[in-house]
Parts: structure tokens; C-alpha cells; sequence
């Protein structure tokens, strides 16, 4: 892949939309500037060195490379001789209204589904007893014999998936597709399945088990199912201080570790700050966050070490030297607060400031600014008014509270992580800091804590 | 804009016509700093290759209308051929109606996607405490799907709908490549810019097929003013809102002279100026400052 050498081209190779696929020229390994700790070798280790299954939780920011990384564990893993189901969690479920019957669910159906898909034939009379249980668990005679039916014409008239699946994968897809768009048997499946979930997981490490005795015979390691985009799961209030997050990770933490595989799955970053979150980490001892890049020390110096590497990560994609003045890179390094996709978006803002006909070197100091400027704004949306008294704590004293306000600090951004050794510390995005309010604030707080302007 | 003292002849023939009221505006009357900003989102839509997702600022539809016009006006030039969506009731079909609009274009293009904020619940309903509404959470994961849009989208979206959308939908609203803000204008500008020749006028645009602004369309527009307002008195007093607040309340003390309340008009230029004295925004006040000087030769010859 080029370099861009137009703004044309840096705005689309600067795309935040895009996870890097593995092998992508453009990704650049950050891990001396995210804590030293490279979080795919810790899962990948994890999985390779354990004699048991594991069950790992994988957060970070938003837009931080989470899903980047997942991808090169699923590439790493897959060339250690591992069958990697990876898939993202949104294309079989409704993360609006997740519970973890859905999501057993939605794993049973991946495994029957892309196994099949893979070549990994699963033994034909486990599947029809696996088939059997959830079709009489889940439907009556009447609607079984509807199914069958519906299924046969599907067939027939070649829409739907084709009948040479097995009844299994046709059947689990039919439920996963009822969970994810009809609220009314949604609450009927689960109010099915609730009761008979040791039975549920039962017939899902079934599967597993067979797998990966399938997978054994091939001369490969085992199954891995790597679980996306999990932490988007809506962050919704279910009284008596119970979220939906907890519900999933706490409550039915021990069933989602019940499974016969090795597992990653997403975990929204503000759980392992709220407080909760010893109790996750008790349930899920291994866990890895994937940290911003440290552009600036805890003591507000910059870290020039972690501002090469963002500047890396811009020049594997753009030909800074005929596009940004050297000053201009820096500025929106900085700017960025180490946040990949906000850098991204930086380069975008500043692709559309940029003259178009100024050459060499169109992206000068003012157009960054007009980009932060931006940024800034935007960033002023998120952020309510009460925040601002905390936010400026967070940024004198680079470290917060595990309460509600801060889980949200961090779900919106406006809050980031940083991990120079342990323990990983806190600060304000750099957008924030600009903001009146925030300042005016930070005013405050000095005063409060009796620090001086520098401290 | 010149300002004509609206009390100096009968009622039966005070003017109704908005050309009498616009006389001095000149023929481009959009704002200096929204055009450069309709530049920029231009600017973007030409430089994206593929999807984008843009948001564009705009707290009035006739506004946004005669922006939508212009851009698009200005891009067929360039060969770009466009899609408008527009929600109009909270349904689930958004994601399904960009990818019907998409298929009905040739490349280059883009799709405006407007009133969004209808399928938003509104006024006190919202607060930061319940974010994600349903839409909201809707847009928030059917994100994936949009990336493999071929075109850019651009979301039209008033300044409080906006903010419902960047609390309620960070996922969707992370993904954003650019937000243009586009700062309210008095009606009668915006009038003479979407009656302008060089503007060629969407079919949706929502003007009446009448050249006349006649005095119970400022009150239709008074009251949607009013219902804009009120849905900032939960927002706070950030800037972003206060200069809302600010413009709004210009907007209806113009209004107002229209429809023969100077007093009325008078106590929302006094709320503006009050406001406007901490913004340090010196168009506006010069503008409510002139608007201020008619209304008050409009009482005085009472």
C-alpha cells in the first residue's frame, strides 16, 4: 500500500472506521507506549500455556484498537494451530437488551454454523439430540411441527439457509434471528430457557466438546472463540445499583467461564473501574486493557517516546514530509491525547481545512488548530455539566474514583487511561482541557486542594 | 437588513410581502461563516472515498433546506448525484432506507439524511440520566451496517438533537469524519436565499409556494422557535447552548416584529443581549442591536 502524498488519499488511508485487517501495512506495534505489556501476547499466552479452558475479558477505550488487536490474536492463534471462531457480538444479538441466554445462544449457533463452514464435521447424531433439546425446549409440538415446515419450504423454494445444513444450525439460526428482532419471543425464549440453564450450557459444551475433538484429530491445538464488539452492550440502570453490564459480567460471569473452549470476550472499560469491579476481576482473573499511547508523563511532560510512535502510526500511512509541516504532526499527536481513532479523525479534520492549493506541506500549524478546535468542540457535547468539577480532580490528581460518574467519564472519553509500569493512571483528554468550563473548574479544585497554579 | 417602521399605516395596509422587508438583503444571504462552512462540508463529501459519516448543525429546516440546496447545487455541478432520507416517524428503517437511497445513485454521490430528531423523543423526556433512547441505541449498533455503504451521509440535525445524539449514540457518533455547525439566520435572509435563482430548490424544501411570508407563518415559525428554545431548559448554560439561546431569541424578536409585537420582541432582544454580552459575538449584537433600534421606533410612532 502507498503512502498518501494528496489529501485526497491521507483523508481515506486516515479512515476511523475501519479495524486494521492482520497484516495491514499500516499498523504499527505501540506496545512499548501502552504499558510495556503487549495484550496479545498476554492472551495469547493465556490460551496457549493454560492446561485448562480460559476465559478472558479484552476492554479499552472506545476507538482505541481493540478490535485491531483481536484481530492479530485471531491471526496469531490460528497459526499456532488453533480453530478461532471470531465474530462480533451485534451481528447475532440485540445489544440493546442482551442477557446471557442470548448470548449462550448466539455462541451455540457460531460454533454449529462456522464449524460447518470450516469443514469441521460435528457427529450428525449429537447434532440431532442437540437439535432435539432446543426445539423442545423451545417451541411446542405445534410450533415445532410450524417450523419443520417453514423450514422444508425455505428449502424448497431456495430461500433461507440451504438444506443441507444441519438442522442444528438451521434451527439455532431461526432462534438467534427471533431473539434479535422480536421482543415478545425473545421474552418467551428466555423465560424457556432460565430455568434449564445448566441444561443450556450442557448442550453448548456438547458441541464444544465434540469440536474439539474434531479439531484434535486434525492435528490443531483447540477451539478459541474470540467475542467482539461485547462492550457495547447499553449501559442501562437495573435498579438496586445493578447495570446491565454487571448483570452479564457478575451475575452470569460464571456461566460464560462454564464453556469447553478458550474464550475473549469484550468488556466495556467503565466496568473495570466501577465498583464492581473487583468482583469481575475475581470471576475473570485474566483480563487485559488495552491502554491510550502515553503522549505526555503523569507529571504533564511530553513523552517523546509515545509521540514517535504516534507519528509512526501517521507514517504508514501518509507521506508526512509532503503533506504536514513537522510542527503539525506533532500538534495533532498531541492533540489527540494518544487515541488512535481520534487521531484519525484529526487527520481528517485537517485534510478538510488543509488549501488545496498550497504544495508541498498544505497542513500547517493554523489548519491543526482548526482541527483541535473542532475537536473540541465536539467534545464539548459530551460532557455534563457536573462532570467538570470531577474531570479537573482527575486531571490534578491522574487517577479516579470507581463510581458511576467516572464510568461514564471513561465510556464518553472525556477521562483516559494511561500505563507507564503499573499502577495505570488517568487523565483528561487534551480536547477537554481546553474547554472553559473545565478550566474554570480546575480553578476551583486547585483551590480546594490548596495547590498552586503549577501543582 | 433594513427595518421599516410597521406602525406607520392601517393595519389593512401594513405589508405582508417579505420582499418589502428585505429590500437591502443582499442576494447571497447566507451567512459568511456558514457558507465557508458549507465549503468545508463540500470539502469532505469530495474527499471521502466511500462512507463517511458527517453531522451538520442546523437548528432550522428552512435553513438547512437552503443549504442542502446549495451543496447540492454546487456538487451536481461536479457530477455528484444525491439521496435525501427523510425520517419521519421513530422507526427501525434507517439503516434500510440509507442502503435503498445508495442503490438508487450513481458514483460519485452522497445522501442527506434529515429530521432525525422526530424520531427522537423531545422536551423534558430527556435528560443525561436516560441517554439511550431508543433510536439512539438503535443507530449506536447498527453502526457496522453503515460502513459498507458506498457514499458519504451527511445527518442534518438541530443543535439539541445533536447533543441527544452524541450522549445517547457514542459508538455511532465515534465514527464521525467531520461536524459542520451552521449558525441560525434570520428567516427573512433565509427566505431570500431559497427564493434566490441561483439556488435551485430541492422538491422537499418546505416553503410555501407563495413568494409572501405573511404574518401567520411568523406565527407558525414563533411557535416552533419557542418549542426549539424550550428544549434547551435542560441543556445548561455551556456556550454552544447560550449561543443557541442567543440566536434563537434574535430570530423571534424579529419574528415578532413581524407579527405586530414589538413589546414581545423587544423582551427577547433584551433576554438575547443579555446573553450575547458573554458570548463576545459581535455580529450578533451589532444584529439585535438594529433589529432592537426598528422595534423601538416601531413604539414609539404607536
Amino acid at each position: 500500500m502507498n503512502r498518501a502524498r494528496t489529501l485526497k488519499d491521507a483523508y481515506n488511508l486516515s479512515n476511523p472506521v475501519q479495524p486494521l485487517p492482520q497484516g495491514d501495512p499500516r499498523y504499527v506495534d505501540c506496545t512499548p507506549v501502552r504499558g510495556n505489556e503487549n495484550v496479545v501476547d498476554q492472551m495469547f499466552n493465556s490460551i496457549v500455556w493454560s492446561d485448562v479452558h480460559v476465559a478472558q475479558l479484552f476492554t479499552g477505550h472506545r476507538g482505541s484498537g481493540k478490535s485491531t488487536e483481536l484481530l492479530r490474536l485471531q491471526a496469531r492463534l490460528q497459526k499456532a494451530g488453533y480453530v478461532v471462531l471470531y465474530f462480533e457480538a451485534d451481528d447475532d444479538l440485540d445489544l440493546n437488551d442482551l442477557e446471557y441466554t442470548d448470548l449462550l445462544l448466539s455462541i451455540a449457533r457460531r460454533v454449529a454454523s462456522d464449524l460447518y463452514d470450516a469443514c469441521i464435521q460435528l457427529p450428525s447424531d449429537l447434532l440431532k439430540s442437540v437439535a432435539d433439546w432446543f426445539s423442545e425446549t423451545l417451541y411446542t409440538e405445534e410450533q415445532r411441527h410450524e417450523i419443520d415446515r417453514e423450514l422444508a419450504t425455505e428449502a424448497k423454494l431456495g430461500i433461507g439457509l440451504p438444506e443441507t445444513l444441519p438442522l442444528v444450525v438451521r434451527l439455532l439460526a431461526r432462534v438467534t434471528g427471533q431473539i434479535k428482532t422480536g421482543r415478545t419471543i425473545r421474552t418467551e425464549i428466555r423465560r424457556k430457557l432460565d430455568p434449564q440453564i445448566s441444561q443450556l450450557i450442557a448442550n453448548v459444551n456438547r458441541l464444544l466438546d465434540a469440536a474439539h475433538a474434531r479439531i484434535r484429530r486434525q492435528g490443531k491445538q483447540g477451539l478459541v472463540l474470540l467475542i467482539d464488539n461485547l462492550d457495547r452492550i447499553v449501559l442501562r440502570d437495573l435498579g438496586d445499583g445493578r447495570t446491565t453490564h454487571h448483570a452479564l459480567y457478575i451475575e452470569h460471569g460464571e456461566q460464560l467461564r462454564a464453556l469447553h473452549c478458550h474464550a475473549v470476550y469484550t468488556v466495556p472499560i467503565s466496568v473495570m473501574y466501577s465498583d464492581k469491579a473487583t468482583v469481575v476481576t475475581a470471576i475473570f482473573p485474566d483480563y487485559q486493557v488495552l491502554p491510550m499511547l502515553k503522549v505526555k508523563n503523569r507529571n504533564g511532560s511530553d513523552d517523546q517516546r509515545g509521540l514517535r510512535y504516534l507519528r509512526g502510526i501517521l507514517a504508514s500511512r501518509i507521506d508526512l514530509d509532503a503533506l504536514f509541516i513537522p510542527d503539525a504532526v506533532d500538534y495533532l499527536c498531541r492533540a489527540s491525547g494518544g487515541h488512535p481513532r481520534d487521531l484519525m479523525t484529526l487527520v481528517r479534520y485537517a485534510c478538510t481545512y488543509a488549501p488545496s492549493d498550497v504544495w508541498p506541506r498544505p497542513i500547517k500549524l493554523e489548519v491543526v488548530r482548526r482541527a483541535e478546535a473542532r475537536l473540541v468542540a465536539e467534545y464539548s457535547r459530551m460532557i455534563p455539566e457536573k462532570h467538570f468539577p470531577l474531570l479537573a480532580r482527575v486531571h490534578l490528581l491522574r487517577t479516579m474514583q470507581n463510581d458511576e460518574a467516572h464510568e461514564l467519564m471513561l465510556y464518553n472519553l472525556s477521562v483516559l487511561e494511561y500505563i507507564n509500569g503499573a499502577p495505570p493512571w488517568h487523565d483528561v483528554h487534551p480536547a477537554v482541557t481546553q474547554l472553559p468550563k473545565f478550566r474554570e473548574a480546575l480553578r476551583d479544585e486547585r483551590k480546594k486542594l490548596g495547590l498552586t497554579a503549577a501543582g | 437588513m433594513s427595518e421599516r417602521n410597521l406602525d406607520s399605516r392601517p393595519p389593512a395596509e401594513r405589508p405582508t410581502d417579505v420582499d418589502a422587508y428585505v429590500g437591502n438583503v443582499e442576494a447571497s444571504a447566507v451567512r459568511n461563516d456558514n457558507l465557508e462552512t458549507l465549503r468545508y462540508l463540500r470539502r469532505a463529501i469530495e474527499l471521502s472515498d466511500g462512507f463517511a459519516l458527517f453531522f451538520a448543525r442546523c437548528d432550522q429546516p428552512i435553513q438547512r433546506d437552503a443549504l442542502v440546496a446549495r451543496l447540492d447545487d454546487r456538487l451536481s455541478r461536479q457530477g455528484y448525484t444525491t439521496g435525501r432520507l427523510d425520517v419521519t416517524s421513530p422507526t427501525a428503517g434507517l439503516v434500510t432506507g440509507l442502503q435503498t437511497a445508495c442503490r438508487s445513485l450513481n458514483p460519485p454521490a452522497y445522501v442527506h439524511v434529515c429530521d432525525l430528531e422526530n424520531a427522537m423523543p423531545h422536551g423534558a423526556g430527556f435528560s443525561q440520566s436516560v441517554p439511550h433512547l431508543s433510536v439512539l441505541r438503535q443507530l449506536n449498533l447498527a453502526r457496522d451496517r453503515l460502513r459498507d455503504l458506498p457514499y458519504p451521509a451527511v445527518f442534518w440535525l438541530p443543535d439539541v438533537a445533536l447533543t441527544r445524539l452524541v450522549q445517547g449514540a457514542p459508538d455511532f457518533w465515534a465514527w464521525r469524519s467531520g461536524t459542520f455547525n451552521f449558525f441560525p439566520q434570520a428567516y427573512l435572509e433565509l427566505y431570500e436565499v431559497a427564493t434566490s435563482a441561483s439556488v435551485r430548490l430541492s422538491g422537499s424544501l418546505r416553503l410555501s409556494g407563495s413568494l409572501r411570508l405573511e404574518v401567520v407563518q411568523a406565527e407558525e415559525r414563533i411557535r416552533a422557535l419557542e418549542n426549539v428554545l424550550a428544549e434547551y431548559d435542560d441543556l445548561g448554560a455551556g456556550a454552544i447552548e447560550q449561543r443557541a439561546r442567543a440566536n434563537l431569541l434574535v430570530d423571534l424578536a424579529s419574528l415578532y416584529r413581524i407579527s405586530y409585537r414589538p413589546r414581545t420582541a423587544r423582551g427577547r432582544l433584551q433576554e438575547a443581549l443579555g446573553l450575547i454580552r458573554h458570548l463576545e459575538d459581535k455580529a450578533l449584537e451589532s444584529r439585535a442591536q438594529d433589529i432592537l433600534r426598528a422595534v423601538d421606533a416601531d413604539l414609539r410612532t404607536r
